[in-house]
């Protein structure tokens, strides 16, 4: 430990040299001059520019800066996801029925009207899309091998009198 | 806590200092206090355009700045850059200027700052541009010592010792580099060391441990 104190001592003394590094002569009267000149000359920065040049001498600045950008982008990311979700829910619940009604496409009343257990089904219009229970496609079957095609559609029911 | 008071000639005891003083205050220490309190004082007259007393601050500065930089650098073109963007820098940035830290540590954090980004994008592009050593150095005996007794080669002289020197420093890290320059170049005490570069003391002095380890490697030969 003291030889190695002793070195550190020879260290100190041979970084001691450097202490007589100096500049020119004169280079320290005429360094004041100079910088005055250029802050005359040089435009005051913006105050984004400060700003952002302030982040090397606070780097706390810099962190929250950075981390406010984040929760901005964070939130506006969740904010857009939510309203485009609540979007489709409300355009989906506000399509009027009778509207829904007008425009689907009435299926044949030879496939929807069933009259054999005592009940009459009403000539269903079915929205384009927004299926629930499965129906027979009312398109003709191009040929006897071609499976039946179902797909989903919302049925409404009313009961026959 | 005890206060400095002062008598006047009409016996009305006047306040001399408002900063509170402990007793085994060192003189160090209630030196730095009145340069920072002079400071501060010329801050403010900045602060309301008086570029006389920014021109009393770039020039009680000016050496120390550069020399900080230039040591970093080993460069004195760079220095000279970095020195004066420095003192711009903290001429428009006056007004932020809160006084929590002394103008002193202000200062020099700009300057470490503005030199740790300058090496980082200079990395790997080092061209050393030293400066004369001054001919008191020849009588330094500690200088002459080293110079004719304890290196290898006797014949060796200072301008050469001096490249040796900045070659081994460049070796270092930067943040290494800046604590060995501030402490046994500058002799900033560690504390003054910690609040210029935002660590704590234990940083500090395990990095000037590290770093003098990392010298001493280098120039084994210089310190037999």
């Amino acid at each position: 430990m003291n030889s190695e104190q002793e070195n550190f001592e020879a260290l100190r003394k041979l970084l001691a040299l450097k202490k007589y590094e100096n500049p020119p002569p004169g280079y320290f009267a005429n360094l004041p001059g100079q910088i005055w000149k250029k802050i005359k000359r040089e435009p005051a920065p913006s105050f984004w520019s400060q700003f952002i040049g302030n982040w090397g001498l606070h780097p706390a600045v810099a962190y929250s800066f950075g981390l406010l950008a984040c929760g901005v982008l964070f939130f506006g990311i969740v904010a857009t996801l939510k309203t485009e979700s609540t979007q489709s829910i409300q355009s989906a619940q506000s399509i009027p029925r009778a509207v829904l009604t007008e425009t689907a496409p009435v299926i044949p009343a030879k496939l929807a009207t069933l009259d054999g257990v005592g009940m009459t089904l009403a000539p269903y219009r079915s929205p384009q899309f927004a299926s629930t229970n499965p129906v027979m496609s009312s398109d003709p079957r191009s040929s006897l091998f071609s499976g039946l095609k179902l797909r989903t559609e919302q049925v409404e029911y009313s009961p026959g009198r | 806590m005890p206060w400095v008071f002062k008598k006047s000639t009409s016996m009305k005891t006047e306040l001399l200092e408002t900063i509170p003083l402990s007793a085994p205050e060192t003189d160090k220490k209630l030196e730095s206090k009145i340069r920072a309190g002079e400071d501060l004082l010329l801050v403010n007259r900045a602060k309301e355009d008086d570029s006389a007393a920014y021109d009393d601050l770039i020039r009680r500065y000016q050496e120390r700045i550069y020399a900080t930089v230039y040591h970093m650098t080993s460069n004195h073109e760079d220095a000279n850059d970095i020195t004066q963007e420095t003192f711009i820098k903290a001429y428009r940035a006056l007004k932020s200027f809160k006084g929590d830290s002394s103008f002193y540590t202000w200062i020099y954090r700009i300057a470490v700052n503005r030199t740790i980004n300058f090496l980082k994008t200079r990395k790997n592009r080092v061209h050393m541009s030293l400066n004369d050593v001054d001919f008191n150095a020849e009588n330094d005996p500690d200088l002459v010592a080293l110079v004719s007794d304890k290196t290898p080669r006797r014949d060796l002289n200072l301008a050469e010792l001096q490249e040796k020197l900045n070659e081994a420093m460049q070796k270092l890290s930067e943040d290494h580099r800046m604590v060995v320059t501030l402490h046994d170049v500058q002799g900033l005490s560690h504390d003054e060391i910690a609040k210029i570069i935002g660590c704590n003391v234990g940083t500090v002095r395990s990095r000037l441990f590290y770093a003098r380890q990392q010298l001493q490697g280098t120039l084994s030969d210089y310190l037999k």
